[in-house]
């Protein structure tokens, strides 16, 4: 038997695959002999294919030989004109038969099969997806199947009713964790702001040392942040755009004027110096 | 008296100079509108006039008394303007 490699479904959706089935028995497989489990299942499906074994609904295809195999097969080698004896050997004429009855099949593309999965927790997500669907009569299992569940199926025929496949893909990165780290850096963004504003802001208020009252006032009510006034000072100085003059009664105070349209106002000397009495955007 | 009234005679006397120096023109509006909330609707005296502005002055810009005494003439003519058009 070809396993169908371990793909997901989905890589299948747009790309049906054909895999030639045939039966390769290890051992002989008879109701009074201890068959090869892996052997029961192979023959089981191979009838299957054929639609000479249906197995019941909730066990699908077992390991077991029971009688409703054997029966499917003692129909089988009937119909084959060979003798119906319920025995097969691995390279006898009963698996000859069966291949030659299987190649026949696959290649006659108006058999159309109904897929069915039992559904419970043996069964892998490729014939979770596949189930209730239309199959090539080629596939041995469904696509992506490591052929271990128990699936079977059935003759489909037009007006019969059918499920399309349509496999539930869990996505690698769902939609959940995917939005939100698209969000992520602008949230980030907006809190380190937030915090460098929180911190800009931190010491310019009334009764900081670095600031009259009058300076907190202006800077609070003109928008102006620490940062703000950090560059504009930083920048005065490279441009050589601090003024040193006297205020009007004579108190020495330094005026940068920023290049980020700033003007800020430090007196030198007396009770403030070294404190921001006012800033302001200049024109 | 309004707020807009005191503010534009605080524009006017410029009293520490920023607007001569480039400020805009609502420099004083915080001090403005102290005075402007102490005043309310009563009509107080020069006397508390000057006493309201000086105060908010020397608070506002942290002015010690030599500071004031500097500044004692533009608040005198400030409260007194502020005086007359109550």
């Amino acid at each position: 038997m070809i396993e169908a490699p371990g793909f997901h479904p989905g890589f299948f959706r747009f790309r049906p695959r054909r895999i030639s089935m045939q039966l390769t028995l290890q051992r002989r497989v008879s109701r009074d002999t201890n068959a090869e489990p892996d052997d029961v299942r192979a023959l089981k499906k191979a009838l299957n294919r054929l639609s000479y074994y249906i197995p019941d609904k909730k066990s699908g295809i077992t390991k077991i030989a029971d009688d409703d195999m054997i029966e499917a097969l003692k129909k089988f080698q009937s119909d084959q004109k060979l003798k119906p004896d319920g025995i097969i050997i691995p390279d006898g004429e009963t698996v000859q038969a069966l291949n030659k009855a299987l190649a026949k099949q696959a290649a006659d593309k108006s058999v159309m099969l109904q897929w069915h999965c039992a559904g419970d927790r043996n069964s892998c997500n490729a014939c979770i997806a596949y189930d209730k669907t239309i199959v090539e009569t080629d596939n041995e299992n469904t696509p992506g199947c490591a052929g271990t569940c128990r699936c079977w199926v059935t003759p489909w025929k037009q007006d019969m009713p059918f499920k399309i496949y349509d496999p539930t893909i869990k996505p690698v990165y769902p939609e959940f964790l995917l939005i939100p780290s698209l969000r992520l850096p602008r949230f980030v963004f907006k809190i380190v702001k937030r915090m460098l504003q929180k911190n800009a802001n931190k010491h310019l208020k009334s009764g900081d040392n670095e600031l009259t009252d009058h300076g907190a006032l202006r800077i609070s009510q003109r928008k102006i942040t620490r940062a703000d006034i950090e560059k504009a000072k930083e920048t005065a100085i490279k441009t050589n755009n601090v003024i040193v003059k006297k205020g009007k009664y004579g108190t020495p105070q330094n005026h940068y004027k920023g290049s980020n349209g700033i003007t800020v106002v430090e007196e030198t000397q007396g009770r403030n110096a070294g404190k921001i009495i006012t800033t302001w955007y200049h024109k | 008296m309004s707020y807009e009234q005191i503010n534009t005679i605080l524009q006017e006397e410029d009293i520490e100079g920023f607007i001569e120096a480039g400020a805009p023109s609502d420099e004083y509006a915080s001090e403005a509108e102290d005075i402007a909330m102490a005043i309310g609707s009563e009509h107080p005296t020069y006397e508390i006039i000057l006493g309201l502005v000086s105060m908010v002055w020397k608070r506002n810009f942290n002015l010690s008394s030599s500071e004031m005494e500097q500044r004692l003439p533009n608040i005198q003519r400030a409260a007194e303007r502020i005086r007359d058009n109550l």
